[in-house]
């Protein structure tokens, strides 16, 4: 046996902040600086239903059973949001996944989103498209479906991988108005190139948090960030010290 | 965004810039132009590594790719390969392979073992090499190897028991493994969360193979010494053929992508110019107004 | 009995002793035998989630072709060519029945010959939708978009040989800005990530996160 003891301390001081965030926030909830991605879902939405097309969303490749859970929850939780704009504005949906168990996901989601909206019979179970669990299958859909159909509005948030870049690339052919966002840095430059508006990084776990106002998430949100300017004080103390030949926190690191 | 001139799906200068990329790639493969590819000290590094393999070392190959992603991941997997066999002939190194990705990884290792088939050849199956095919699980059979090796891959791509495979004998956990060579186009990550030297006291380096675009993602961990080496792409793979001295795929595909940039500059350029003249009219024209 | 399986609380609380154990492995070593069998049952529950989604995929197929729904010509193709591969490869594929070479021919024309080409054509568009979108989206907008554009360049010209072929200063300018700025900034990501999963962890142990247990919430209502 051993003990990895700063791993363990820096493991157990950002569970106890975000225990704290999410305690803090059931009194409380904090606030989220507005985001221009979501702000323009009503006006992209208009649009689609003045163009008398519908409106194309996909969380892409990421499920809920990797690392990249909090991506596709947020994706999805903005899904709900968009399905309540296309509820308000009568515009058709459709919504393309690669995982089965997300499918009754987005039923359930894209049903509510209607149903807020007063229009739940505009709602069919056809708006959910499953292509079966492989992600080329995933791409051939979704272009075939804007080159085919040219949505309005093309939406991709959530924990992407290839399909971005054949997804939004289709769109931009199109002439779909497109909206973006994933934490994975690699397919970020082409969000920004081919998306009309953009969610960067993190900033697609915040949006999720702000669609649902959940305490929980905000609170966790909150959480992290205290945790982040932990760790930005800690790199700035350790720097000052590393140049002053002080190797404290190095030693300290390998306990 | 461009004009609309469309015939059928795409509009026509779509078409345009397509067809003149592909001719552009084409003409360097179909006949080489011979640019000469400088070798970087990443490259230098992995193969530095590989080579530092003895007799009885064991080395794993591990695939996280598919026959979609095949002519990004064969050119650096095949050079690997043909280093790897290489050893396996000269210095009695062990050579385990295996594959992760669900969406046909053991077709994509039965095709590079294709194009190396003259270096595996002349080996003794199960004694030089083995391998698993498929592994499923994804990061947990990752996991289960690094904890269990005879449990996670019980049976090999021929339907052999891991118990009757000779080489296989001794080798329980990861600790007994020398060396890992890793291809993954979109998954660096995993590599090091459970195959990490610093981790495992017996693994004595990994080497992850990757697009040059997940480079920067993977660096973090390079510096820190969870990754040992990497080679980056296509273009790894033509610096280590040339490591190796027998040029292959990667070497061929070398002139093919830099004509390929060049003319990804030349658009963002013309581009540029377009976007610069038309906003200066405009500006100009409303000035008048 | 059926109402007490259902309850929220048992998935929870498998989720708590699995994560705690599989922590505690890897903090302090212990019990690495109980994380051992932990993992491989895990692999085994991921083989279920292939035998889910195909269940999944004829559940919805087959209702397209019911309801005659758009397309559903396309359902009944798919539904052949499920079953031609599982026969396939029951019949040709690794520990295959048949013991014929004519099976096992047949298999690896349809992995090889069919599969792998439709897979390597329809992931062959990311390169032509790259240069759509050099010349459709890299307009130069505002001088920090400029100055994007020109380590793009450099960039690229440090990856293919004819950078450094044209001059030798590519190399080390364009290693400078991937091993240097892109390594930085993707710690802070990396960072991000890492925290963000832990926090999911922590509302999952409390309960919070209910999106493993396949509820989502429904925002302020």
């Amino acid at each position: 046996m051993y003990l990895k003891g700063f791993e363990l301390f820096v493991f157990a001081a950002l569970c106890l902040l975000v225990y704290l965030g999410i305690e803090r926030a059931k009194r409380k909830p904090p606030e989220v600086r507005p985001f221009p991605a979501l702000e323009h879902i009503d006006e992209a939405v208009g649009r689609a239903a003045e163009m008398g097309r519908p409106v194309h969303f996909s969380t892409g490749l990421g499920g809920l059973h990797d690392e990249w859970a909090p991506v596709t929850t947020a994706g999805l939780a903005i899904m709900g949001e968009v399905a309540k704009a296309c509820g308000k504005y009568r515009v058709p949906m459709r919504y393309t996944t690669v995982l089965s168990y997300l499918v009754p996901i987005a039923e359930d989601l894209i049903k509510f989103g209607y149903d807020t909206a007063g229009h739940v019979e505009l709602y069919n179970p056809d708006m959910v498209v499953y292509t079966g669990e492989e992600q080329r299958a995933m791409m051939s859909a979704m272009m075939g479906y804007i080159m085919r159909e040219k949505p309005a509005v093309n939406m991709l948030f959530g924990a992407t991988k290839y399909e971005t870049i054949n997804f939004l690339g289709t769109g931009a052919i199109a002439g779909c108005m497109q909206f973006g966002g994933t934490p994975r840095l690699y397919y970020l430059p082409v969000m920004m190139v081919t998306c009309d508006y953009c969610l960067l990084g993190e900033e697609v776990y915040a949006a999720g948090a702000a669609v649902t106002k959940e305490p929980s998430q905000l609170g966790s949100i909150k959480g992290i960030d205290h945790f982040k300017i932990f760790v930005l004080g800690w790199m700035i103390v350790s720097l000052i010290l590393a140049l002053a030949g002080l190797d404290w926190f190095g030693k300290l690191i390998k306990m | 965004m461009g004009e609309r001139v469309a015939l059928g799906t795409f509009p026509l200068t779509d078409r345009l810039v397509f067809l003149v990329f592909i001719i552009l790639v084409a003409i360097p493969i179909l006949s080489p132009i011979g640019l000469p590819i400088p070798v970087t000290d990443a490259t230098k590094k992995s193969f530095k590594l590989m080579d530092s393999l003895k007799s009885g070392d064991i080395l794993v190959m591990c695939f996280e790719q598919d026959m979609g992603t095949f002519y990004s991941g064969a050119p650096p997997d095949e050079a690997g390969l043909r280093h790897a066999f290489t050893l396996a002939k000269q210095r009695g190194v062990k050579v385990i392979l295996f594959g992760t990705s669900s969406a046909g990884c053991k077709v994509y290792i039965d095709a590079i073992l294709m194009d190396t088939k003259p270096y595996w050849e002349p080996l003794r199956y199960g004694e030089d090499w083995v391998n698993f095919g498929w592994l499923p699980g994804f990061e947990t059979a990752m996991a289960g190897f690094a904890r269990d090796v005879q449990g996670t891959c019980k049976v090999d791509v021929y339907g052999k028991r891991v118990e009757e495979i000779p080489m296989m004998r001794g080798i329980k956990t990861l600790s007994d493994v020398t060396g890992i060579w890793y291809s993954t186009n979109t998954n660096p990550d995993m590599l090091p969360r459970q195959w990490s030297p610093l981790e495992y006291k017996g693994l004595k380096w990994t080497i992850c193979q990757t697009l040059f675009a997940s480079v920067p993602w993977i660096m973090p961990y390079v510096d820190k010494g969870s990754i040992t080496g990497y080679v980056a792409d296509q273009r790894g793979a033509g610096e280590y053929e040339m490591l190796l001295g027998k040029l292959g795929m990667g070497a061929t595909f070398m002139d093919a992508q830099s004509l390929g940039h060049l003319y990804g500059i030349a658009l963002i350029v013309m581009a540029n110019v377009h976007y610069l003249y038309t906003r200066s009219k405009t500006s100009k024209s409303k000035e008048e107004k | 009995m059926a109402l007490v399986l259902k309850r929220r609380e048992i998935p929870i609380a498998i989720f708590a002793v699995v994560s705690l154990l599989l922590l505690a492995d890897y903090f302090t070593g212990a019990w690495p035998d109980v994380a051992k069998e932990t993992i491989g049952w895990a692999i085994i529950l991921w083989m279920f989630s292939y035998v889910l989604g195909v269940t999944s995929l004829f559940r919805y197929h087959l209702t397209r072709i019911q309801k005659r729904s758009q397309y559903w010509a396309y359902s009944v193709v798919l539904i052949v060519c499920v079953f031609v591969y599982l026969l396939s490869g029951l019949l040709g594929g690794v520990g295959g029945f048949s013991g014929i070479p004519a099976s096992k021919a047949f298999n690896d024309f349809l992995w090889l010959n069919v599969l792998a080409p439709l897979q390597t054509g329809i992931l062959s568009y990311v390169g032509f939708y790259m240069y759509t979108i050099f010349f459709r989206g890299a307009r130069t907008r505002s001088w920090d978009v400029g100055i994007m554009m020109i380590v793009t360049i450099i960039l690229m010209l440090n990856v293919a040989p004819v950078g450094m072929a044209l001059w030798e200063g590519f190399g080390p300018l364009g290693d400078w800005f991937k091993d240097v700025i892109n390594t930085g900034s993707y710690r802070g990501i990396m960072i991000g990530v890492g925290v963000g999963l832990i926090a999911v962890w922590v509302r999952a142990m409390l309960g919070y996160e209910r999106a493993f247990l396949g509820e989502l919430s429904r925002g302020a209502e």
